[in-house]
């Protein structure tokens, strides 16, 4: 495992290095797809437009003016980039190379389980999906994920606590953790 | 620090398998590999930019001696030699257009 920084990943890849770029691929494209599917809500498309924004931030490296918040800057991209599905409705238009693999290599219970989150999450804003999303999937912190919005980490854990409590009624767990 | 890590809710459904995570990154790569690196990108404007001078200074380098070319024309090196050995300004040669008063 590296833990060579985001800063000198981006340094390298701007020197056209595709092992840094790699490196930051693999570090951060879970929650590119996490931010994606927090403004789109299908697995599909989100991992379309992460694996597009990472190409898109690989191409415009040059302007990631501070390299030590890539993450931060990527996921602007991702977001920005989702919400132009969004306003132009591509999203659900045909994607005949989607990397979902539900059926193949999921269990049914994790597909069924799959589209009850998806339902569920449908009930709460963009910002309280992306927030739990990070958090509890991507396990970001609240600095990190305020950072990344633009929040105050008051108001980070505001949006967790209310779309947990959503969440949890919608799924009909109350408190308990089901899973 | 994580917190709230108690509350938690597994979300870990929506997250893909690691083979499916594997060809997602996979893919990934292949997208970016499909268009050209920072560096290739930073090398084409390089060599543009290169070229660019180059060309101003070609430009800049002919203009002058477009100018001269009048003042100058038959200042081969035949009339150097004759002038360096007869020590007669040869005819045809301006000495105005060296800066020097005839």
């Amino acid at each position: 495992m590296t833990s060579e920084s985001d800063a000198n990943l981006v340094a390298r890849a701007r020197r056209g290095e595709q092992s840094a770029f790699e490196a930051l691929v693999r570090r951060h494209l879970r929650a590119a797809v996490a931010v994606g599917l927090s403004v789109l809500r299908e697995v599909a498309e989100a991992e379309d437009v992460a694996q597009e924004s990472l190409v898109a931030a690989w191409q415009a490296l040059d302007d990631c003016r501070d390299p030590d918040r890539f993450a931060g800057w990527l996921l602007t991209i991702v977001r920005n980039r989702a919400r132009n599905r969004l306003a132009a409705g591509k999203v659900r238009a045909a994607h005949a190379d989607t990397v979902l693999e539900p059926e193949a290599a999921d269990d049914l219970e994790r597909v069924g389980e799959r589209q009850r989150l998806l339902a569920a999450l449908e009930t709460l804003s963009q910002v309280q999906r992306e927030v739990v999303l990070l958090h509890d999937l991507e396990a970001w912190t609240h600095a990190e994920i305020a950072a990344s919005l633009g929040l105050t980490e008051v108001n980070c854990r505001q949006h967790l606590f209310v779309a947990r409590r959503a969440l949890r009624t919608v799924l009909g767990q109350d408190g308990a953790n089901d899973a | 620090m994580r917190d709230d890590d108690d509350d938690r809710l597994d979300l870990s459904a929506l997250a893909p398998s690691s083979a499916a995570y594997e060809r997602l990154v996979q893919r990934t790569l292949h997208r970016a590999r499909a268009t050209p690196p920072p560096m290739v990108r930073w090398s084409t404007r390089l060599l543009a930019a290169s070229v660019l001078v180059m060309l101003v200074a070609g430009v800049l380098a002919w203009l002058p001696h477009r100018e001269g070319d009048g003042d100058r024309e038959g200042l081969t090196t035949d009339t150097l030699s004759q002038w360096a050995l007869s020590g007669q300004v040869p005819q045809n040669v301006d000495l105005g257009s060296f800066g020097v008063a005839p």
